[in-house]
């Protein structure tokens, strides 16, 4: 709430400055543009200090947003593993690009994955904008991680996938526990249905397809070795 | 190279928590949130594009080390629209200036270590050099229009008509 305050009360301010001055933002060319709008903003602010903003908030809004707490911290848990999933994919593609190793197949394989766990994370943060969060909490919410990187090999890759997307499957079930609560009335229904039938389904069919994948290529590999490999990658 | 693929790697989760911001019920700027969304897409995808040119010239991409430049402090986006849009040309400059780097490097490199690189150059030129031009002045367009329309003494439906603008590019 103290956001739209905030927000509008600058609002006003930046009025103010742009009746007064009337000059453009973007004629400055050393600088941040930033830098330029704070500026005049404070010059403003120091000749008007009784300018004052008068902002209601709606009184309907009292019993909403409605998430409890600790779900939504779990949430931000939630997405943050997301984006660290699609940021250990990327690395796995940039491995697979390169020269020395050169598996397009595997490299394809991971930066669609990479994408996919991206747009993961994404969906579960307009999730909470949608039930009325991220209002002035957005800030934090997503960190861009360093990654563990190896020398992988196809089967070693297709492992440390199989492990991360575990891992995940595993977090989606414990913010599920989360989200159901433990009162009366804390049951989020709604979210947990979405993370049942959307998140998990996708996870468990995930790791299904890559147990299959796991199993295909070390059976090429046992009999076959750097020919399985070869050949599998051109399949996939 | 590398530190221009983790530049826009983290620009692409600033203009996600951006367009975020945007599309709170606080905010509820569509428009705002779908300018915004769409950077952070263009940002990820051309990280991608970007590894894939490193590679393909027989380098490779380390993302195990954090980027040198701002980790520690992310960026304030509990802004109003005006500054949202200076805030995201700041960023477009941002990422300009850094394919203007590579692009210098590539071309005036003389000694051992920096070598004379068309190659690399011709990429930068083709795919990223016109296109970042192209968004600085969009959003340098957006920004100087935004702050004539709020000019005025009650300007919510001037920046409610501009997010509609906004909604159908």
């Amino acid at each position: 709430m103290m956001k739209v305050f905030a927000s509008i009360c600058l609002l006003v301010v930046l009025v103010a400055v742009n009746q007064a001055q009337a000059e453009s933002l973007v004629s400055t060319n050393h600088g941040s543009v930033m830098q330029e709008l704070n500026k005049q903003k404070n010059e403003k602010v120091q000749e008007n200090e009784n300018l004052n903003c008068n902002v209601r908030t709606n009184a309907i809004f009292k019993a909403w947003p409605d998430m409890k707490t600790p779900c939504v911290n779990s949430m931000r848990k939630q997405i943050q593993k997301e984006i660290h999933a699609s940021v250990q994919y990327l690395a796995m593609a940039a491995h697979f690009s390169t020269d020395t190793v050169n598996r397009p197949g595997f490299a394809e394989h991971f930066f669609k994955a990479a994408k996919e766990e991206r747009e993961h994370g994404s969906k579960l943060v307009e999730y909470l904008s949608m039930r009325g969060e991220l209002t002035d909490t957005v800030k934090n919410l997503i960190q861009v991680p360093t990654v563990k990187t190896a020398n992988w090999s196809g089967i070693a890759a297709l492992e440390d996938a199989f492990k991360l997307e575990t891992e995940v499957t595993k977090s989606i079930r414990d913010l599920i526990k989360t989200c159901e609560g433990t009162g009366k009335d804390d049951n989020d229904y709604h979210l947990v249905d979405y993370l049942t039938g959307v998140y998990l389904e996708e996870q468990l069919h995930g790791q299904r397809e890559l147990a299959g994948q796991i199993t295909t290529l070390e059976k090429m590999m046992s009999t076959h070795g750097e020919l399985g490999e070869f050949l599998f990658d051109k399949n996939m | 190279m590398q530190d221009y693929i983790q530049l826009q790697l983290k620009k692409s989760y600033e203009y996600l928590l951006l367009a975020t911001h945007f599309n709170s019920y606080q905010m509820n700027r569509p428009g705002f949130q779908k300018l915004y969304q769409g950077l952070s897409d263009r940002a990820f995808d051309d990280t991608i594009a970007l590894i894939k040119q490193v590679t393909r010239r027989g380098g490779a991409v380390d993302f195990s080390k954090p980027h040198d430049k701002g980790v520690a402090n992310p960026p304030e986006v509990h802004l109003n629209e005006l500054e949202s849009l200076a805030r995201a040309l700041d960023n477009e400059k941002e990422l300009t200036l850094g394919a203007i780097h590579v692009h210098t490097s590539a071309t005036h490199g003389t000694t051992a270590s920096r070598e004379h690189d068309p190659e690399m150059a011709h990429y930068l030129q083709e795919n990223f050099l016109s296109k970042q031009s192209a968004s600085v002045r969009k959003l340098s367009g957006y920004a100087n229009d935004l702050s004539k329309l709020v000019s005025v003494r009650e300007p919510s439906l001037s920046v409610y008509l501009f997010d509609e603008f906004l909604q159908k590019q």
